[in-house]
């Protein structure tokens, strides 16, 4: 018994011994990559993008990517670029961002990269919003989905003023018309409870479309300066705030109070919104009916491209193993799965085919053939920003403006700015 | 003959092994203290003035620019407008709070007042609450439709007030909130000061007939000029640097035609969403030395009047 035991303990320190100093396995080094978001995308969003990377890592083990949800993102992400602690893959809104990054130098060009990818095809995109992405003759980013704008109206409204529903390519006219039919004093205190429109103080949903449609620019054709007090861009910022001041089918600032959501819950009648805007009507009126209808026109219909996009941190260690994951995120399966959730529309025509959008998007969807190229400059967001500041006072209807002195202060700042970042 | 003792000079000191240790503690101990101070307080002083004169977004090397971010500045029509509006709300804050402290400080003293802890924390409570949170609450309470404020005026026959919505009322609301958040600070301070004011002078003063408001005037004020002193220069040092409650209100837009924009604010907007942190470090220079003068001119009316009693 005792030489059992012996042989026994014998053979397993052999078989250890043998374990140990026979060949091993190689180990497959692993690349760790950060994709970095702001905490303000969609939950929906985030939650898909977070399944997708679960599944890239499971399919991927030699290139884990950990997805970082930042608060503050956009004031956190070019001081943690000073400092080299950026993520590797930078998420941005590409139409305000995508170009200061680029110029602050922040985003690898991929133009190698796509010229070499066998996945990623420009013509396989959505054309719109795949120019956003371009800045100064390069691609920055790869976007990741796009929205566009529209009018939603509240059917409810229209049928209690038994007013027609807006057809798509309506004038100003019509628009106005309608405004004031649905404006109304149901209490006779002489201020109206129900108002026919929001009169929205972001460029983009305001005073931007309606100088467009118009006919006028906000940029010149070499982007060197702003152009929106052009007769075309006057008449429409005079016309768009008449809407609060003079024909008051629009709420003013006191009148609106710190109601941030207008057209949900039910005060005016028509807004002005972005397309993944009616996903976020039902948390606040979910038996809320509405329709989607075009931008009205005074000269012609149009309408603009914004979106998200993925670029590469030019001081990433793995930029080869970066591409792959923007790659996959601009894949047809996560792509697919993510317009799933109709809120976005995908960047890949093919998949923007497959899906059947809902009425609201439907109607959004049939707009986009008319978009319009913003003009990227690096200084878009402080271009915006100048007229924000002042929109926020002429529509709020409630101190002294004056249009064209105002206006013309605007412009020669965004001018100053705009000659401090020469187009090269 | 007169004979002159020699000067005796005195040994020096000894000190034992033990205080030889303490001292060399509490040398040891202020250098911690004081590396906090240089990492986080002049150095960062110091750096400001370098990064005022450079063109600097933190991303791409510093280029120096010279006096470009300060001519900038003064001939950018909203810095003036925050500086004016900074200057408005400094000196009503200031003057409301000195007021307010003082009056429920007077009425918190008194003898015949039962429950003066209650009254005292009552009034210290807003100073501990959160600028964010304060903010927010008094938001709605100035809403234009559905606001407290608002609905008192309206059940006493005034129609409703725009409030944060106007540019002639909206810098009036953050005052108020101010006043409301930090007049407490005051109460206790003052509490404290009136408190250690001997009982004897009012005494003397009412044996030759003095009432109410002459002791008010002629013993507690100029007892509490010191007292006065620091919470003018405190209260203006942080009344210039508003920046929270005007932030969360105005979402960092700085109000209705910049009606709430202070200096932190423009700074906030220029250096950290503009990328421009030397126009930012411009800002803080000015902002610095606004602040050096005035606590000099008050330490020197300070000081002025003290001679001038004696």
């Amino acid at each position: 018994m005792k030489r059992v035991k012996v042989f026994l303990f014998v053979t397993m320190i052999m078989m250890l011994l043998v374990t140990a100093c026979g060949p091993k396995k190689p180990e497959v080094p692993v690349v760790n990559l950060r994709l970095g978001v702001d905490s303000g995308m969609s939950p929906p969003i985030i939650a898909v993008l977070q399944e997708a990377i679960t599944s890239w890592n499971a399919d991927n083990p030699a290139i884990q990517v950990v997805v970082e949800v930042t608060p503050e993102y956009w004031t956190k992400i070019p001081t943690a670029f000073s400092a080299g602690t950026a993520p590797d893959i930078i998420y941005d809104t590409i139409t305000e961002t995508t170009s200061t990054f680029a110029e602050l130098g922040m985003y690898l060009s991929l133009d190698d990269y796509i010229a070499n990818s066998t996945s990623i095809k420009p013509a396989d995109f959505v054309q719109g919003i795949w120019n956003t992405a371009v800045w100064n003759g390069h691609t920055w980013v790869i976007p990741y989905n796009w929205s566009n704008i529209g009018v939603v109206y509240n059917k409810d409204m229209f049928d209690a003023a038994n007013v027609a529903y807006p057809q798509a390519g309506w004038t100003w006219d019509d628009f106005l018309a309608t405004a004031q039919a649905l404006t109304k004093d149901t209490n006779d205190d002489g201020t109206p409870d129900q108002y026919g429109f929001y009169d929205d103080s972001w460029p983009y949903l305001g005073i931007f479309p309606f100088i467009l449609s118009n006919g006028g620019q906000i940029l010149s054709t070499d982007k060197s300066t702003v152009i929106a007090d052009s007769p075309e861009g006057m008449e429409a910022i005079t016309f768009y705030i008449d809407l609060v001041r003079n024909y008051h089918v629009a709420p003013t600032a006191p009148e609106l109070g710190e109601n941030t959501n207008p057209f949900a819950t039910g005060v005016v009648a028509m807004q002005l919104t972005r397309s993944w805007a009616p996903a976020t009507f039902k948390d606040i009126a979910p038996n809320l009916k509405f329709g989607v209808t075009s931008v009205p026109m005074k000269v012609k219909r149009i309408n603009y491209f914004e979106g998200a996009g993925f670029g590469i941190n030019s001081k990433s260690l793995y930029p080869d193993q970066t591409w792959q994951v923007l790659e996959f995120l601009a894949g047809e399966t996560h792509q697919k799965k993510m317009a799933d959730l109709q809120i976005y529309f995908p960047v890949r025509n093919s998949v923007l085919n497959q899906v059947q959008w809902n009425d609201a998007l439907k109607a959004f969807l049939d707009e986009a053939q008319y978009g319009l190229d913003l003009q990227v400059v690096s200084q878009w967001e402080t271009l915006t920003s100048n007229f924000f500041f002042w929109l926020g006072t002429a529509v709020g209807g409630v101190d002294p403006i004056d249009i064209p002195t105002d206006v013309a202060g605007i412009i020669e700042k965004c001018n100053t700015e705009l000659a401090k970042h020469p187009i090269k | 003959m007169e004979t002159t003792l020699p000067m005796k000079i005195p040994a020096k000191k000894r000190y034992s092994k033990l205080q030889g240790k303490q001292r060399r503690f509490a040398y040891l101990a202020l250098i911690i203290p004081l590396l906090v101070l240089a990492t986080f307080v002049i150095l960062p002083t110091f750096l400001a003035g370098y990064y005022s004169i450079m063109d600097f977004n933190m991303v791409t090397p510093p280029k120096f620019i010279g006096l470009n971010n300060f001519r900038e500045l003064f001939s950018d029509p909203i810095f003036i407008h925050a500086l004016k509006n900074t200057s408005i709300y400094m000196v009503a804050c200031v003057v409301l709070q000195l007021v307010v402290g003082l009056g429920l400080a007077m009425i918190v003293t008194r003898i015949w007042l039962r429950g003066k802890v209650f009254f005292r924390t009552v009034y210290f409570l807003p100073v501990v609450l959160s600028m964010v949170t304060v903010a927010i609450v008094w938001q709605w309470v100035f809403d234009s439709k559905v606001g407290l404020i608002n609905l008192v005026l309206n059940n006493i026959g005034i129609a409703s007030q725009p409030w944060l919505k106007s540019a002639q009322q909206a810098l009036l609301a953050v005052i108020i909130i101010s006043v409301w958040k930090f007049s407490g600070y005051n109460v206790v301070i003052l509490t404290a000061a009136i408190q250690n004011i001997p009982i004897e002078y009012y005494e003397a003063a009412s044996v030759d007939g003095s009432t109410g408001w002459t002791d008010f005037w002629y013993i507690t004020i100029p007892l509490l000029r010191p007292t006065i002193l620091f919470i003018t220069i405190t209260s203006a040092i942080g009344s210039f640097q508003v920046f929270d409650s005007v932030y969360v209100i105005t979402q960092g837009m700085g109000g209705p035609n910049f009606s709430t924009m202070t200096l932190l604010v423009y700074l906030y907007k220029h250096a950290f969403d503009g990328m421009r942190f030397g126009y930012g470090s411009a800002v803080s220079v000015i902002m610095f030395l606004i602040l050096l003068v005035l606590t000099f001119m008050q330490l020197r009316i300070g000081r002025s009047s003290e001679s001038m009693n004696f």
